[in-house]
């Protein structure tokens, strides 16, 4: 729930529909032609291309919405919720009277960055009950119920994962203490076999 | 904290291990230089995972010396030094063994509180001193908590908060600016974790005294045993505890870090599942000397 198609092309949020158009078809040309690498690399690139087409359709579908005279407040929420001010945009949702699906699927994103995601999928539910073929509702409870919770996935799935050895950093410097604590059992162990115990 | 942030002990290398040791027999022994003898045995291991989170987190200078002490009286171990973060560590081990003593009273086990109170009162009134800011946090959570227990229709979301909270206010002040959100969720979900995996492991005390259990609040009080109530529920407790495992690692995978990375990623990555399915198998509550036992075979071993 946290990426959206403006963090996946690396776009400002207040970019242009004809960027994000632009953007979409330059990633989605390249992860089409990278998806049939050997490996890892065309697993990743076939699920980055899901991601992609996935949040592609909601932002369209938003946008249809938006055109079609949607707006009903629910813009002055989300954009608290991306500057981070959860009170602030709960507050305002409480404001709304017509609680339809977007009113429970905007509760559900405040609840998911409190952390408090039974709520939040209880509140999804209500939404993808209310409007069954909504996309980006569906798509949110799909990632909640199959991702998020699942018990099996591997750990390197979630997050960006900056430390796989793929970051900006080698990977040695990310363990300086576990280091130094192996030279000095390696040094210790030279001294107890050369000349007993140190 | 009680015990259930714990590294993989196979998946250890022994310069991990050691490093792990040595946080732990730092914190027990600046326990001993602070606030006296008797308070080591507020020394967790949920404790060591948050030392040693934090000193990665704020880049702490850690040193090490080698020691012999009560429990390791023929060979010297290597055990870090005392520093600012260390001390504050300590402070909070005997607040909140402390805490959990009245906890247990107000649960009608009094003898245990007698016991913890003759553990740790003098060393609590002395940490409470020192880390005032500390104890504060932990007496608004208390109460708090014992605000939202009244709640009946109260989520396990709004349950587990205070002690969440309670582990995301820690490490803000122990970071001061060096906090973010990633650290924040991080501390946020370990807290939730530990509240929700010790409410399971206590179930079959609480369904037999009768006390108050998150899981039987939210799921269904009349309940005649955990394994009873895991039959009905076991899908649901699974969803609560795994998308809490899954935030932890999701935060801690966007951390960097610098001193510590691959036994704090064996403790998020593999631990808590661990841990999560060791209390769902298990039929009786965990005892600390079966926790002990675990993270002591590798010593034996090496020894």
């Amino acid at each position: 729930m946290d990426s959206n198609i403006f963090t996946i092309l690396n776009l400002p949020y207040d970019a242009t529909e004809q960027e994000v158009d632009q953007g979409y078809t330059v990633l989605n040309a390249e992860l089409s032609e990278k998806r049939f690498a050997s490996g890892e690399e065309g697993n990743s690139a076939a699920r980055a291309l899901n991601d992609l087409n996935t949040e592609y359709r909601i932002y369209k579908d938003d946008l249809k919405r938006k055109k079609q005279g949607g707006s009903t407040g629910f813009e002055a929420v989300d954009s608290q919720i991306k500057l981070g001010n959860i009170d602030a945009a709960q507050s305002m949702l409480d404001q709304i009277m017509d609680r339809n699906g977007e009113w429970h699927y905007m509760q559900s994103i405040i609840f998911y960055k409190r952390d408090w995601i039974t709520e939040c999928r209880k509140h999804l539910t209500i939404a993808v009950n209310l409007e069954p073929t909504n996309a980006k509702y569906k798509s949110a409870l799909q990632k909640l119920d199959m991702v998020m919770s699942n018990g099996h996935i591997e750990a390197q799935y979630f997050g960006n994962n900056r430390q796989s050895g793929n970051g900006s950093y080698a990977r040695g410097q990310q363990d300086m203490l576990c280091n130094c604590m192996l030279g000095y059992c390696l040094a210790q162990l030279c001294c107890r076999s050369s000349a007993g115990r140190c | 904290m009680f015990g259930y942030i714990l590294p993989v002990q196979k998946e250890l290398k022994d310069h991990e291990f050691a490093l792990y040791s040595a946080f732990y027999c730092g914190i027990c022994l600046d326990i001993k230089r602070r606030l006296g003898e008797k308070a080591r045995l507020a020394t967790g291991y949920d404790m060591t995972f948050f030392a040693i989170l934090i000193s990665d987190i704020v880049g702490q200078e850690v040193e090490f010396f080698n020691c012999k002490c009560i429990s390791n009286p023929i060979f010297k171990k290597t055990v870090v030094c005392q520093n600012s973060l260390l001390d504050s560590i300590a402070d909070i081990s005997v607040l909140l063994a402390y805490h959990k003593t009245q906890d247990d009273e107000q649960d009608g086990e009094k003898l245990k509180s007698k016991v913890g109170q003759f553990l740790f009162k003098k060393a609590y009134l002395k940490a409470k001193v020192l880390s005032p800011q500390m104890d504060q946090l932990i007496v608004t959570s208390l109460k708090e908590l014992d605000s939202v227990q009244r709640d009946s229709d109260a989520s396990i979301d709004k349950l587990a908060h205070p002690f969440a909270n309670l582990i995301k206010q820690f490490a803000v002040v122990l970071c001061g600016q060096k906090t973010g959100d990633n650290l924040e969720r991080l501390c946020y979900n370990i807290g939730k974790f530990v509240y929700l995996i010790d409410a399971l492991d206590d179930l079959n005390e609480d369904i037999k005294k009768g006390t108050f259990n998150p899981f039987l609040h939210c799921f269904g009080l009349n309940q005649q045993s955990k394994a009873h109530f895991l039959i009905e529920n076991k899908l649901q407790v699974e969803y609560c505890l795994n998308i809490t495992i899954n935030r932890c690692i999701e935060a801690f995978n966007n951390l960097d870090f610098y001193q510590s990375y691959s036994v704090l990623k064996n403790i998020i990555h593999l631990g808590l599942r661990y841990k999560m399915q060791q209390v769902l198998n298990s039929k009786k509550k965990l005892t600390r000397s079966q926790i002990q036992k675990d993270m002591k075979r590798k010593k034996t071993k090496r020894s």
